[in-house]
Parts: C-alpha cells; structure tokens; sequence
C-alpha cells in the first residue's frame, strides 16, 4: 500500500511533466484552525496538490486536470517562496521518505532541476521551506582536501 | 482534558488521548528511547498539552506531535 502510495506521487509529478511548457500559474491553499492541510499548485494543464494526513503526518500527492480544479474553499498564497516561481515551469518532483518510513515530504523544482521548495508535514499542517544552494564559495572555503 | 478545535486538529485520530503522557505513547506505540529523547521536554507533558502549544505555533510541541504520531517504524518493502 505504501509502495502504491509513493508510486502514485511519483506519477503524478511525472503526469504534470511529459506535459510542455506548464509554468506556475496560481498557488491555492486550505488553513483550517492553523493547520495549512493542503497546497495546490495550478498549471496551464493540470494542478499538483499537496495533502496532509492528520493521523499519520504523511504528504499525499495527487495530479488533476486544471479544468476540473475547484479553488471554493481554498485562499491564494501569494506570499514567499511562491511570489517569486508564479511564471515558472514545473521541472522535477521527489518525494521524501523518513527513517521510520513514512512518505512525509516533496520536494519541487522549478525551470530546471535545482530543488527550490521543501513541503514538509507535521501535525496535521504542511510547512514549507524555500531551498537555496549555497554558493560555491562556501565550497571552494571548506574544500581544502 | 478539553481541547481546543485547532488542538484537536493538530492530534487527528490521537484526538482522543490527550490526557496520556507524550513519552508513554511514544513507547506504546513501538518508538525508542531516541524517539522519546527528540520529544524533549514535551515527553513528560501530556499531549493535549503539546497540541495546545501546537496550535499557538510552537515548533516543538508539532515535532513531538509526529513522534508520536511516527512512532511505530514501518517495516520494508521488500
């Protein structure tokens, strides 16, 4: 069942990418007593949504297609990291598997394949976090081997 | 105890058990020492009470929440 459920994260990040050209379009959210329970994503073609389990802390990840998309109930998030990847295309998706093995984060890139938003799960809310690398100096200062 | 509808809805189906101590669940449900040790201070608290905290935005009351929740390790796949 697990398998199944990580499979079907994986296709569904893979459903919105064979599609050409599906740049970020609108970021939709579900705050419910202070727990952000879901996220989604909206593109030309389809829509990533993003979902807290309550009992279990898990992220379940589904693909719809746009035309069926219903944002009643849901408020725009216009605010950090999203602001600044509204315009860009949706390049990779992974999931994150912890070490008591539970599905509990995604991680996404946008207009290539540099990570650059992390959805992490805990207590019933989604948290985000935006995902910079650090510059090559940092490496070039530590990297005396 | 009585807990709030944003606590409640930071237990899910734990909902029920907020007057048990976070470390005593964290045990009954399979978890380590190590898992109980990450709980921090929370461990000795109940659970209604880190899910009290929880909902005013407390970080480590959420952490200890999905230990809890976590605390059984799922087995292999294969």
């Amino acid at each position: 069942m697990r398998g199944l459920n990580r499979q079907s994260a994986l296709d569904a990040f893979q459903e919105l990418a064979l599609r050409d050209d599906q740049r970020l379009e609108e970021v939709w959210q579900r705050v419910a007593s202070g727990c952000r329970e879901l996220i989604a994503l909206k593109f030309p073609a389809g829509v990533l949504t993003f979902t807290a389990d309550p009992d279990a802390d898990t992220v379940e990840v589904r693909c719809q297609e746009a035309e069926t998309f219903d944002p009643s109930g849901l408020v725009r998030a216009d605010n950090p990291p999203w602001a600044s990847l509204i315009g860009r295309p949706f390049g990779w998706g992974w999931i994150a598997i912890n070490q008591q093995g539970y599905q509990d984060g995604a991680l996404l890139s946008f207009g290539g394949l540099e990570p650059s938003v992390l959805l992490v799960a805990a207590a019933s809310s989604l948290r985000v976090y935006a995902v910079n690398e650090l510059a090559n100096g940092s490496i070039a200062a530590n990297d005396k081997g | 105890m009585n807990l709030s509808r944003a606590a409640a809805r930071k237990l899910g189906n734990l909902a029920g058990r907020a007057d048990e101590k976070v470390s005593d669940l964290i045990a009954e449900r399979g978890g380590n020492a190590s898992n109980v040790r990450q709980a921090g201070h929370w461990g000795n608290k109940k659970l209604g009470e880190a899910a009290e905290a929880a909902a005013q935005g407390d970080k480590s009351a959420e952490t200890a929440i999905k230990i809890v929740k976590q605390a059984r390790r799922l087995g292999e796949e294969h």
